[in-house]
């Protein structure tokens, strides 16, 4: 088993997928372990370098049995990428369902909470740079886009989970930063009206949405040893 | 044309969550209650749905009122 060891929260998704393309082909030793709801089908491509831990990240009894299937099974992880989330849906305020927030939370961020818990601080320690890195959104970036309340609150949330980890570990061996990407076409937008996705991808200077690969390649970099002295940097995309 | 409006009814009854709403030529953002530029977009995707056509963004932002939008839509299915 090889110590270099990345754990991705919301591994099967459309960026997790594209991240664990380009990390296996860069890094030879690297293992991934990626949690995920459902499509593990997805990851079956991968082989025995990605080991597959189904867990939903809503519910606290589950975050804690995979946290203790991980220190069971894997070592303490060299970076850890936070990328699970409820599908994007397009809500007015009228229609806010604190029941839908309280799941969102739940995944991006307490569960992302629980789990740093339990590993920064052996990878503050490590002998050898570690990461983490989240994945929030341009949502965040100036003027609030509509009907995007709910997500707008947890993604704000987890922006200051960031900054906050950022800052107690300044003086550690762990960088922790955030990628903020535009719409990427993902399944996330699945639940999003077509013309939607349309205008948003007519509203950029390409004319198209973001490709998960496009995400992939500024974790990796934020993965990387040139990323090494960035803490609390959000990038946008 | 007529008939297009009746079919448009239920599109905007269901995307507006109003089953009292009657929408008429001269309905448009600006005197329909519920209206707003998400409601508009979900009533733009379920005309394509319903219709089988698809509207290019610059044609939607030259539309006034329904009856512009129907009278776009009768040029579309005669292509």
């Amino acid at each position: 088993v090889t110590n270099d060891r990345l754990l991705i929260l919301g591994g099967s998704s459309d960026i997790g997928a594209a991240l664990i393309d380009r990390l296996l082909a860069q890094r030879p030793e690297l293992g991934v372990v990626a949690q995920c709801l459902d499509g593990e089908e997805r990851l079956a491509r991968f082989g025995t370098r990605v080991a597959v831990e189904r867990c939903d990240l809503s519910a606290d009894a589950e975050v804690d049995a995979f946290i203790e299937r991980y220190r069971a099974a894997y070592p303490i992880p060299r970076a850890i990428v936070q990328l699970a989330g409820l599908k994007l849906r397009l809500e007015r305020f009228s229609k806010w369902s604190q029941e839908h927030v309280e799941r969102d939370m739940r995944v991006q961020v307490y569960a992302a909470a629980r789990v740093l818990k339990e590993f920064l601080p052996s990878m503050a320690k490590a002998s050898q740079p570690t990461q983490v890195v989240f994945v929030l959104s341009s949502a965040l970036d100036g003027a609030a886009p509509k009907y995007m309340s709910m997500y707008s609150v947890v993604k704000s949330a987890q922006l200051g989970l960031m900054r906050s980890l950022a800052s107690e570990h300044a003086n550690t061996k762990v960088a922790i930063n955030a990628v903020s990407p535009r719409m990427v076409a993902t399944r996330f937008l699945s639940e999003l009206p077509e013309k939607a996705i349309e205008m948003a991808a007519a509203n950029t200077s390409s004319g198209k949405l973001l490709a998960p690969d496009d995400v992939a390649r500024v974790i990796e970099f934020l993965l990387s040893p040139e990323a090494e002295h960035l803490r609390g940097a959000e990038i946008a995309v | 044309m007529d008939d297009i409006l009746e079919r448009l009814q239920p599109i905007f009854r269901d995307v507006l969550d109003n089953p009292h709403v009657v929408i008429t030529r001269s309905s448009s953002g600006l005197n329909t209650d519920g209206w707003d530029s998400l409601a508009h977009i979900n009533i733009v995707t379920a005309i394509e749905h319903e219709f089988s056509i698809r509207f290019a963004l610059g044609e939607l932002n030259e539309l006034k009122d329904v009856g512009e939008m129907i009278d776009l839509m009768v040029r579309k299915l005669k292509k």
